[in-house]
């Protein structure tokens, strides 16, 4: 039995923080059954399963292109002479940091009736309808173009990883280059591509911004709809636990994979890999890595300019843009100071007092992965409603919904670098005198300082983008930017939809290129 | 028409931006010999390996294996066309495959019951039976050591090559390893290079040594023969704990602080030489009013090793029985009895 001091100090805190987990998956389960048979017309009406298989095949496609995009530029910019190689390797994790609705409604804009291409193509050659952009094709294109990098990251890593010595053993014993790319190289990275590829269906799950603006009705879409209708709320509960289901599948398969992922990199080495000469395929493999880039970096950011530069002209101003901006710093940073708070007792007990209760709390906490932000919005939208009225649309339950929604990502962080300090440190300042709070106050937060910081900066950086949430929970006239782009989008005002968006990719990059930058100092 | 040399290398070099890794090394290896490459670390030894394996690229010179021409001018066999099989320092198993696939991993053209025959004769051959359906992160590493070497030896290959075979291995074990890799080389009759930086290795398991240094092989020969007779002051620096006495060639000997060392030099009378003294060639007994001392003794087992102090200062070192026991301090008189002839250098300014 842990001594009381230290199950007020850790084990209560993470204990609440996996209850907070449990009670929008509880509290939907509640909703449900209380629906009784209307729940259970929910689950056989045809609609239902037309939106899990679109679900499905929109999470399918969107990885078979991702894989297609990502594995060759992995190889490519780790293992071959590609011309401009480096500045491939920048450029085309990038997409990452623009949220998925400001993506979606640059290519709508550009790509949909009346857009800009349209445009461009009807004075000189007539052409005034082009190939519907909305529905499915719109969703795989924005989804695959700003999901890539998952994949990509994953792969890469993988392969810098790899020793070069099993390349050289193969060939040793008579495998030629391309047998022993197939059997030692790819075969290698399989683990990794599935784990990246469950990352990107995971994504594709939760996301609510690119299918609601491309119109195409996948799990989050129909729960919107069905909240925004307001009829049948326990309707909307069933869709939102059926999306669990769904998700909770897709990541214990990825930790699967991740295990695997693991274990095969286990024979690390410090020599760097031989690079592969393209010979005559340089310039299509460099010609390939231009048209990703090109695709999703260069088209968004030069129609987001676009539309900037035209309201600017049509003298639209921004309405109380600081006053947006400091809505969504001060939102995103509250969020991320008290996710920090919660996160570090549990990554504590996971990293240094391993027994069946800490791994249970992990594994509560590390299920918030697979709750999309739309299902906890609703159900705290729900239980606010019911139960707690006077925090229905207030700050604390914004920012109880961000706790909830980021909890597995700070845990996950702030776990690595409690296992980058090793205890004996600890051990060394109790053998010293101090006592145990002492410790920590001495020794163990020091250490942990950029580990928390950098766990900070990651839940900030998300939750300035994060979206359904926002949209539910704000306090009413709270704007942030993600619900200003939203708004101004849902009405087809691109123009002013343009200066909030480009703010809001500003200020979440801010904190992902300090990261990006400390890490290279640190290497 | 003789039989051609298993492996011979001519002129062979390789540089490494502006770093010489290996210069001029000739070298020639006859069917069934085991040859130690010996030196320091970053002299070019696994440079020399990867060469011959086809890793690397030679600048100038020649590879040939079993009298064919593998790499040198225009002409280059991709590793996998040398029939070369190579143990890896870290072993380079595969980790996405099981041992059995491990070590079948370079078999081709054959039936799948063939396949399990070799499998199963070599992974006895190597006491790992039973274990081809584990992954390599479950074995041991003297398992893992015992795969790459069955891995590397089923495809039998002409020639095999071996990196640090055990340096990844604990004391203990690389004691036993050693002796199962001697039986193993000896008994399957293999030509086998192998790299170490390790001389007590070196001296157990080669047939020949070769001692590089710098990029240069500096001497090759017998065991014994670079031991006793070192062609260059690094060889008898790096073969063993060497001490080096300057002295000047007479008619009768090597003049020395000790005395008049009776011994054949092959050096212009008067020249300044050094004679190569090991700890067993060095005698001593106390001796009042000397005004050598004993600086040290450091208990070995059998022996004391002693450290002495000349009149100028030079250290020399030499073993005494277990029994006598001399304080540090203790005048003595020292004098040379060597079994062999003692090997010697041509004084230069750096070493005076």
């Amino acid at each position: 039995m842990p001594s009381p001091r230290a199950f007020l100090l850790l084990w209560l805190p993470a204990i609440l923080a996996a209850a907070s987990v449990l009670l929008p998956v509880a509290y939907l389960l509640v909703r449900a059954a209380n629906g009784g048979d209307a729940a259970w017309v929910t689950l056989q009406r045809p609609n239902t399963l037309d939106t899990l298989l679109r679900t499905a095949w929109l999470g399918l496609s969107v990885t078979a292109v991702c894989l297609l995009l990502a594995v060759p530029i992995a190889w490519l910019t780790v293992r071959t002479d590609l011309p401009l190689r480096r500045l491939w390797a920048v450029l085309t994790p990038l997409p990452l940091v623009i949220p998925s609705y400001v993506g979606a409604f640059l290519y709508a804009s550009a790509l949909g009736p009346r857009g800009l291409l349209q445009g461009l193509l009807e004075e000189p050659f007539g052409i005034t309808r082009l190939p519907d952009i909305y529905g499915f094709p719109g969703a795989l294109l924005v989804l695959s173009l700003l999901n890539y990098p998952y994949v990509l990251l994953v792969v890469r890593a993988a392969l810098l990883r790899m020793d070069p010595a099993q390349e050289e053993a193969a060939r040793s014993l008579g495998h030629g280059p391309w047998s022993t790319f197939w059997r030692v190289t790819f075969a290698q990275l399989r683990p990794a591509m599935a784990s990246g590829s469950l990352l990107v269906v995971l994504y594709v799950l939760r996301d609510f911004g690119a299918v609601a603006v491309m119109r195409y009705t996948t799990f989050t879409r129909a729960i919107y709809i069905q909240y925004q209708s307001a009829l049948d709320r326990s309707a909307a509960a069933v869709l939102a636990l059926m999306l669990i289901v769904f998700s909770v599948v897709v990541l214990f398969l990825e930790s699967k994979a991740r295990g695997r992922v693991n274990q095969l990199s286990s024979a690390a080495s410090n020599r760097k890999p031989e690079r592969v000469p393209l010979g005559a395929w340089r310039w299509p493999a460099a010609a390939f890595c231009a048209t990703v880039v090109s695709l999703a970096l260069l088209l968004p950011a030069g129609i987001l300019l676009y539309w900037l530069v035209r309201g600017w002209l049509a003298g639209e101003a921004v309405d109380n843009a600081l006053g947006l901006v400091w809505n969504s710093v001060s939102a995103s940073g509250l969020g991320a100071l008290v996710v920090v708070v919660m996160a570090l007792p549990v990554a504590y007990l996971l990293a240094r007092r391993p027994s069946q209760a800490s791994s249970l709390i992990g594994s509560i906490t590390n299920l918030a992965f697979a709750l999309p932000g739309i299902v906890i919005a609703l159900a705290l939208v729900f239980f606010g409603a019911n139960y707690a009225l006077p925090l229905y649309q207030t700050m604390p339950m914004l920012v109880f919904a961000y706790m909830i929604l980021f909890l597995p990502q700070a845990v996950a962080a702030i776990r690595t670098s409690f296992q980058r300090v090793p205890a004996q440190f600890e051990e060394a300042a109790r053998s010293l005198g101090s006592g145990p709070l002492a410790v920590v106050r001495r020794v163990t937060l020091p250490l942990l300082r950029p580990g928390l910081s950098a766990a900070a900066a990651l839940v900030f950086l998300t939750a300035m983008k994060e979206l359904p949430t926002t949209l539910l929970l704000a306090p009413i006239g709270f704007k942030t930017l993600a619900t200003s782009v939203w708004s101004f989008v849902s009405e087809a005002f691109f123009a002013r939809a343009a200066a909030p968006a480009l703010l809001l990719i500003l200020t979440s990059s801010v904190p992902m290129a300090l990261l990006v930058l400390r890490e290279e100092n640190e290497s | 028409m003789t039989k051609p040399p298993a492996l011979e290398l001519r002129q062979l070099s390789k540089t490494f931006g502006s770093h010489p890794a290996v210069q001029n090394v000739d070298l020639s290896l006859p069917e069934g010999e085991v040859l130690a490459l010996l030196g320091p670390s970053g002299c070019g030894k696994t440079t020399i390996l990867r060469l011959i394996a086809g890793f690397e690229r030679p600048d100038s010179g020649q590879v040939r294996i079993g009298g064919q021409l593998a790499a040198g001018g225009l002409s280059f066999t991709p590793p996998e066309g040398r029939g070369v099989g190579m143990v890896f320092q870290d072993y380079a198993l595969f980790p996405h495959l099981t041992i059995g696939d491990n070590v079948t991993f370079g078999l081709k053209g054959l039936s799948r019951k063939q396949r399990q025959e070799k499998l199963g004769f070599i992974l006895r051959l190597v006491g790992l039976e039973g274990r081809a359906a584990d992954y390599p992160h479950q074995l041991s590493g003297g398992e893992r050591q015992r795969v790459a070497l069955a891995r590397a030896l089923v495809p039998e290959p002409r020639l095999l090559l071996l990196d640090e075979p055990l340096s990844s291995l604990d004391a203990d074990l690389r004691m036993k390893m050693r002796e199962d890799l001697r039986v193993l080389l000896k008994v399957g009759k293999l030509t086998a290079i192998f790299v170490t930086h390790d001389q007590e290795e070196a001296l157990y398991l080669g047939d020949r040594l070769a001692v590089m240094n710098q990029g240069r092989v500096e001497q090759v020969g017998k065991p014994e023969d670079i031991f006793h007779q070192p062609a260059t002051r690094f060889v008898a620096e790096f073969m063993g704990n060497s001490d080096f006495l300057p002295g000047r060639r007479t008619p009768h000997g090597v003049e020395t602080e000790l005395g008049l060392i009776a011994q054949a030099v092959d050096a212009p009378s008067g020249a300044d030489v050094q004679l190569v003294l090991r700890a067993d060639d060095v005698r001593f007994e106390p001796q009042a009013g000397s005004r050598s001392i004993v600086l040290a003794r450091h208990f070995r087992g059998a022996m004391n090793m002693y450290r002495l102090r000349l009149p100028s200062g030079r250290l020399l070192h030499a073993y005494a029985p277990h029994e006598l026991r001399y304080p540090p301090g203790t005048p003595v008189r020292i004098w040379i009895e060597s079994q062999h002839p003692l090997a010697w250098f041509v004084s230069t300014d750096e070493h005076r």
